[in-house]
């Protein structure tokens, strides 16, 4: 059976007037369910915890008593030098706290992509190899696009699209080969993953569900039943998210 | 892991169930679909073991009748390339009442196996000239697969239809996107109402609310293939939370009846 490491699924995170989660034990039941090994896991959903800190906090408890299943994906904000942590320290604890990957929502966190705002956060994350998580929502492919090029090195993962967008997707993952895209949500246009293995390869693409909010099978039917090789769908199952995480400089 | 889940989870085409897709769409719309080839949805039913797939053209949102012949002339060679793999809806814009009866009756002595309307065309499912289309889908027991959204107004339209053409079955494609109740209601009321589960999101749990709120019997399952990946949608009814009596009457099972009840004439 091809192993399993969901790069876009979450749980702990509260909505307004819901004040239980979706707990981490939630979220390995249903990875067990499906035979999902993994999971880079960040709060979701993502509107009640306002204090990135706090929330930082509580997910990499909640990872640290997973026996290993569950790797943190926590928030990270440039900070415009208005108030610590700033960006250095900030790196430094995530990579501390063993994050796979660090999430960046610049509007809902008070900040800007312009270069002479983002360049302290995105500069040193680079210089750490350590893969950012883009949802389509908050970071959109045109600001992927600009991300990409000015930091080739930095890994991105960009998640949370949709089937309307193969035609613009396509040349971002062809002219930058640091964009890798999750299969998870509702990217479900016919014939795109195997598009984008024939085009751009199986490397660039990651096993992604959308949990707690997606059918987790919905995902794992698309990459199955893909007409592609098994190497391949090894790969993007779970093969690449462990090459990235893997070559994180901590 | 329930069996079909294994199947699934190993890649294998599910086995010992008619697995009928209810919504697909063949042809070509503003944006990139890498395979839109019939011969290759073919392909694709045999990867997954699903029997049929019935389509329409993408043509059906269009507010020509030309246009939407051209597209059921379209979907006619597909169902003659792949012979009961590729079922056909009729597509119509209702121009006038005389058009609509023409191009249904053409549709149906062709072969096509029910009608599609879709209200991106700026017209309501209730226009008068859609009247033919639904006298022959009552006359005939024909499904009519209409495109909604848990919209209230458009939900008052369908169950005008259902009411006075109560031998026609209306599927409500996209059961689940935006005010579900509106859908889950009008099933309730009227018998000859179902759900259809095309949504390219896949919310966790809602095809289980589903069956709690109307009951297996009334869904039926589709992909919106070749918009939507089919494994993709599959995956939602697949690993959901049901008993295998009720995951193969949304599979296949209902639509099997469906198609069943249709009166030659």
């Amino acid at each position: 059976m091809i192993p399993l490491f969901d790069a876009q699924c979450g749980c702990l995170g509260l909505d307004p007037g819901k004040s239980v989660p979706f707990t981490e034990h939630d979220l390995v039941a249903e990875m067990d369910r499906f035979r999902i090994q993994h999971g880079l896991v960040r709060l979701t959903p993502e509107s009640a915890y306002l204090d990135l800190h706090y929330a930082n906090e509580l997910l990499y408890t909640a990872c640290r008593a997973s026996a290993g299943r569950l790797i943190p994906c926590p928030i990270v904000a440039a900070t415009g030098g208005a108030q610590p942590p700033y960006e250095t320290t900030q790196i430094a604890d995530v990579l501390q706290a063993g994050a796979g990957a660090v999430w960046i929502r610049p509007a809902t966190d008070g900040w800007l992509l312009v270069d002479w705002m983002s360049d302290a956060l995105l500069g040193p994350l680079q210089e750490h190899r350590v893969p950012v998580l883009c949802l389509e929502r908050l970071v959109n492919l045109t600001d992927v696009a600009g991300i990409a090029g000015r930091f080739p090195r930095l890994p991105l993962i960009f998640a949370e699209t949709n089937y309307r967008w193969q035609q613009a997707l396509l040349p971002v993952m062809r002219r930058f080969e640091n964009v890798h895209l999750s299969i998870g949500s509702n990217y479900c246009v016919r014939g795109g993953i195997e598009q984008m293995v024939g085009r751009v390869g199986p490397e660039r693409l990651l096993f992604g569900t959308g949990l707690p909010d997606i059918e987790a099978a919905s995902a794992i039917c698309q990459l199955m039943y893909a007409e592609i090789d098994e190497q391949a769908k090894r790969w993007i199952g779970a093969g690449n998210l462990e090459r990235l995480i893997g070559g994180i400089l901590r | 892991m329930n069996e079909l889940m294994k199947q699934a989870r190993l890649g294998e085409p599910l086995s010992g169930l008619d697995v009928i897709d209810m919504h697909g769409h063949l042809g070509r719309i503003n944006f990139a679909i890498p395979d839109d080839d019939p011969v290759g949805v073919v392909r694709t039913l045999d990867r997954l073991g699903v029997q049929s797939i019935a389509c329409s053209s993408m043509y059906c949102m269009t507010p020509s009748m030309a246009a939407v012949r051209a597209g059921n002339d379209f979907i006619l060679g597909a169902m003659r390339a792949c012979p009961g793999r590729i079922l056909g809806y009729i597509s119509l814009c209702p121009d006038s009442a005389a058009a609509v009866q023409k191009e249904t009756e053409r549709g149906l002595e062709l072969g096509f196996m029910g009608i599609k309307l879709h209200n991106s065309n700026g017209y309501e499912y209730d226009t008068p000239a859609y009247a033919p289309a639904y006298e022959l889908a009552h006359r005939h027991h024909l499904p009519v697969l209409l495109h909604t959204w848990g919209d209230r107004p458009v939900m008052q339209q369908i169950g005008r239809m259902a009411r006075r053409y109560p031998a026609a079955l209306f599927l409500l494609a996209h059961t689940g996107g935006g005010d579900m109740m509106a859908n889950i209601e009008l099933i309730r009321e009227c018998s000859n109402v179902y759900g259809d589960l095309t949504y390219s999101r896949s919310p966790r749990g809602l095809v289980r609310r589903l069956v709690d709120e109307v009951g297996a019997d009334r869904i039926v399952w589709g992909s919106d293939m070749i918009f939507f990946n089919i494994a993709h949608q599959l995956g939602k009814v697949v690993g959901a939370d049901l008993s295998s009596e009720d995951r193969a009457k949304i599979l296949g099972g209902n639509a099997r009846r469906i198609l069943d009840q249709r009166v030659a004439g």
